[in-house]
């Protein structure tokens, strides 16, 4: 059982300050979506994480994008697994192409890994892995409100590591296309605010559609009204199953791997971004100690029938959901939606995966408990800063708070007789060992 | 004026429906800071179907183009704050390349500044929601290196009925070109309102008519998890309505990570 908390109690901004963050927030960040019904979606109260416990998750997230890049490898050297992932044919076909194959290091690889805090340390709920989104709020609404906060310091800036990346990948200058689905503005919002960081830079940023990309010998460039000619970086904001909806004259394929011009993500990550992901380690040969750690137990729902277990007592997930979409969780999702979902998990069970639950830890607020979700970013296996969302139930889904990560380098719990400083869990010291 | 401060004219941090304004017109757009031409068009937009202001009733102006803007500020002489809901982006450069046109909306929202500053609303002034009705372009799909900035809305764009409710919002009238049903996209919001037992009515823009109330069909995938999904991939196909194509067309998308 958990013993010391990770996180430090902080007030929330007030509501004339926060007024000022927020629409900051909107101009200077790019935060198109502050309203979601009734809720606003940034959080006036930060996540405030003991510096020992950033450092904690740190490693656990190295560690767990460095085997994922393991577990990707081996899986598309075994192609026939692709199946069992609930991967698209259209996909599967091509990512079981030889010309598919993804040259090392050619590629940057950003992950965001999901850690929940539980009863028995922290845990994952997921790893981002195709589209890994939240910028603007990791880079941009986290340093806004960090300013308010003095004493506290920001996990690091996610918009700036993927910058350096590019830098490495291409040299100082160069054209990005920001390939993304134009028409939603939440997505574009993260695009806008990724060309301005990147024109601050000194690249040309320009944001296309996949479909405006074109190739020829493997090397992307541009043909749109407004933008055409060599590309030197593809940033790509576009879920990789969506892509054979594409045209094949665009070539999309070239978006799995298979460029010479450098990708990031290549779409092979949709082999770690599927939820049934779990479901093939046992064919790989390689031990993946930290992902075994880290996420519940999963389980394919077609032997659950053998296993005498109820519903009720696991989570059921889409192997391909989004954003919290379609989880089912008894006691959280809505009591009608569970028919729904229960009917699709029947139809199509192989779409599915059952996960055992964790318990996760509520962080006492003036607003009452909350449920961090902090997101930590890897990019090629380093760690460049984090996401915070906050529910008000232990479901993080288009409902909860973005919520600014900060950390108490220079502070630590207000002691009392029965805490001890932020110590990891035994549980997760082990892990890798 | 710039973009930030002609935002916080529209969405004054008194008013209880600011939350609601769409931000994205205003702060990605090519507003100058240069003074744009005051327009008083809207001064002679007749609304005779307008409720009293303390009837308890929200409006939703769903009319082409900058259509919105202006009978939306004719309604603020009546005690309405308008609210803009305009979640389309603009294209990379020109209009003329972009599926829905905004830039005659952005230089409506400009052209009214001077009113604006004068409106002497109370906080909880009723909402009227404005919207495009091209924002699906038609029903068009995108032609080659267009660039595909259709939009839908969704029933989180909008206040709960609940929350309309305990400020005293009991009935909503949907204002198109003419009287009509709603469009697809606005079912979804309409009928849950309908459905927490907000009443609501139809009426056309330009009609003499009082408004009519109407009953509001559940629409298909109503309250279903992966309504939004279906959208967002819809606006890949053909429309934010047009379930059930298979063939998409690229360039829009949303929702992941």
């Amino acid at each position: 059982m958990v013993t010391r908390l990770p996180w430090l109690p902080v007030e929330a901004l007030g509501p004339r300050v926060f007024a000022e963050v927020k629409h900051a927030a909107i101009f200077e960040c790019c935060k198109w979506d502050p309203q979601v019904e009734d809720v606003c979606t940034l959080s006036s109260l930060p996540v405030v994480l003991e510096a020992k416990a950033w450092e904690e998750l740190v490693a656990i997230a190295r560690k767990l994008a460095h085997e994922t890049i393991a577990a990707e490898t081996a899986i598309l050297e075994q192609p026939s697994l692709l199946k069992k992932l609930g991967i698209p044919w259209a996909l599967r076909r091509r990512l079981a192409h030889p010309k598919s194959s993804v040259a090392p290091g050619r590629h940057s690889r950003l992950i965001r890994f999901d850690f929940h805090f539980t009863t028995e340390g922290w845990r994952i709920s997921e790893a981002n892995s195709d589209v890994p989104g939240g910028f603007n709020e990791a880079s941009g609404f986290t340093r806004l409100m960090a300013r308010r906060f003095g004493d506290l310091t920001t996990s690091g800036d996610p918009v700036t590591g993927m910058v350096a990346a590019i830098a490495k990948s291409c040299g100082r200058t160069g054209t990005v296309a920001l390939a993304h689905a134009t028409a939603f503005s939440d997505d574009r919002q993260v695009m806008v605010f990724l060309s301005r960081r990147l024109e601050e830079a000194g690249y040309q940023a320009h944001l296309a559609a996949p479909d405006h990309l074109r190739w020829a010998d493997g090397k992307a460039s541009l043909a749109t009204a407004w933008a055409s000619g060599p590309v030197d970086f593809v940033f790509r904001f576009f879920p990789a199953e969506w892509l054979p909806s594409l045209p094949s004259r665009c070539g999309w394929r070239h978006l799995l791997g298979n460029s010479e011009t450098p990708l990031c993500n290549p779409g092979c990550a949709i082999i770690s971004q599927s939820k049934r992901f779990p479901l093939v380690w046992d064919q790989l040969g390689i031990p993946l100690p930290t992902w075994r750690a880290m996420l519940p137990a999963t389980y394919d729902v077609r032997a659950l029938g053998k296993m005498n277990r109820s519903r009720d007592s696991l989570v059921f997930k889409p192997a391909l959901g989004r954003v919290g979409d379609m989880i089912r969780m008894q006691g959280v999702t809505a009591q009608n939606e569970l028919p729904k979902i229960d009917r699709s998990i029947r139809r199509h069970p192989g779409n599915w995966v059952a996960q055992e639950r964790f318990e996760a830890v509520p962080m006492a607020s003036e607003f009452g408990d909350l449920y961090p979700c902090i997101g930590v970013y890897t990019l090629d296996g380093s760690v460049i800063g984090a996401y915070g969302r906050i529910g008000r139930n232990p479901l993080i889904n288009h409902l909860a708070q973005d919520a600014a990560v900060l950390i108490a380098t220079n502070r630590s719990s207000p002691l009392d007789s029965d805490t001890k400083p932020y110590e990891p869990l035994r549980s997760i010291q082990t892990v890798g060992a | 004026m710039n973009r930030s401060d002609l935002f916080k004219l529209w969405a004054p941090e008194d008013s209880i429906w600011s939350n609601w304004a769409k931000p994205v017109l205003f702060a990605d757009s090519f507003i100058t800071d240069e003074d744009p031409a005051q327009s008083d068009a809207w001064q002679t937009a007749n609304v005779p179907w307008t409720p009293p202001a303390d009837s308890g009733c929200a409006i939703i102006l769903d009319l082409p183009g900058p259509g919105a803007v202006w009978v939306g500020m004719a309604l603020s002489r009546h005690g309405y704050r308008p609210v803009p809901l305009y979640n389309g982006v603009r294209g990379p450069i020109l209009d003329t390349s972009s599926m829905v046109k905004v830039d005659e909306i952005v230089a409506a929202l400009q052209a009214v500044e001077e009113a604006l500053k004068a409106l002497q609303l109370p906080p909880a002034a009723p909402p009227v929601f404005l919207l495009d009705s091209k924002r699906l372009a038609g029903g068009n799909t995108p032609d080659p290196g267009a660039f595909d900035n259709r939009w839908s809305v969704f029933p989180q764009d909008f206040p709960s009925a609940n929350l309309l409710m305990y400020h005293g919002i009991r009935s909503a009238i949907l204002v198109q070109d003419t009287c009509k049903d709603p469009p697809n996209d606005l079912a979804h919001v309409l009928r849950r309102w309908q459905d927490a037992g907000m009443q609501i009515l139809s009426a056309g823009a330009y009609d003499q008519a009082a408004p009519e109330a109407i009953k509001v069909q559940k629409p298909a995938s109503f309250r279903a998890l992966w309504y939004a999904a279906l959208v967002i991939a819809g606006l890949r196909r053909n429309s934010a309505g047009g379930f059930g194509a298979l063939a998409p067309v690229p360039g829009s998308s949303g929702g992941y990570g």
